[in-house]
């Protein structure tokens, strides 16, 4: 079995809550382990606001956000397409410090990193103008540890 | 998301539910607020209740990570009870569990928390 989806993302956060939702819906109704589907809903909320808030200069008129999403019996894959700046999250986000005292933490990097810890497999590319981010999961592997994502 | 209050002695209950992600995340911090001023040293602590919430992503956390700065600059304490594994698993992920008290059970927090 494949299923895809392909889905045109405004750039607003005001719709936000209503993609994520059409996304879930779509990892749902291809019945995909409610590990996965918890994981994508946070994967797109953490990923799509990134690009909305900080993915595009100001003055940039033509912002276009997409997703695609497949799914075979064996992985679900969601690759985000946006056409702002440049930018590798897996890379260049800042990351987070998560060692030290609550008041000395910096700001920044912790949804990155949750949805690095979260996914089995994630890529970059850019391509033609677009930033291109993929993450997948397989669909029967034993469900990702934190433990193992980190080293720790 | 909701925010209810009780109190139960010197501890300030507060039943969180729904989803705290970037729809609504500044209204939990700003639900939030208030109970923070009478959280100090000798006065109330303060339970974030969060059985009833079943998402939490990383705007949720900072709202968290806010009032736990404030109450600890006042020497006042906060924790979070009773989260859900998904939530837990977010809390876990991101180390936050181990800078901002959470309790498996309400009562457990509570019994701690109290004066």
């Amino acid at each position: 079995m494949s299923r895809t989806l392909t889905l045109a993302i405004p750039p607003h956060m005001a719709d936000l809550g209503r993609v994520q939702a059409t996304i879930v819906a779509f990892a749902e109704t291809s019945d995909i382990p409610m590990r996965i589907q918890q994981a994508l809903d946070l994967a797109c909320d953490e990923v799509i606001s990134n690009i909305i808030l900080h993915g595009f200069d100001d003055d940039q008129s033509d912002k276009r956000i997409a997703c695609e999403a497949s799914m075979t019996d064996e992985v679900f894959a969601i690759t985000f397409i946006d056409n702002g700046r440049p930018f590798d999250p897996l890379s260049e986000a800042p990351t987070p410090d998560l060692e030290s005292s609550l008041e000395d933490r910096a700001v920044g990097g912790l949804g990155v990193h949750l949805v690095k810890a979260l996914v089995d497999r994630c890529s970059y590319d850019r391509s033609r103008g677009d930033n291109r981010l993929t993450l997948e999961w397989s669909i029967d592997a034993t469900p990702a540890t934190t433990d193992q994502k980190s080293g720790a | 998301m909701e925010l209810v209050e009780r109190r139960e002695g010197s501890v300030v209950v507060l039943a969180a539910s729904g989803r705290i992600d970037h729809q609504t995340a500044e209204a939990f911090q700003k639900a939030l607020e208030p109970h923070l001023a009478g959280c100090s040293e000798g006065g109330d602590s303060i339970v974030v209740e969060l059985s009833g919430v079943n998402y939490v992503s990383s705007v949720g956390l900072r709202a968290l990570r806010l009032a736990s700065k404030k109450v600890k600059a006042q020497k006042g304490r906060i924790a979070v009870a009773a989260m859900q594994p998904t939530v837990a698993e977010v809390f876990r992920i991101s180390r936050f569990d181990s800078i901002l008290p959470a309790f498996e059970t309400l009562d457990a927090a509570v019994g701690e928390l109290q004066a």
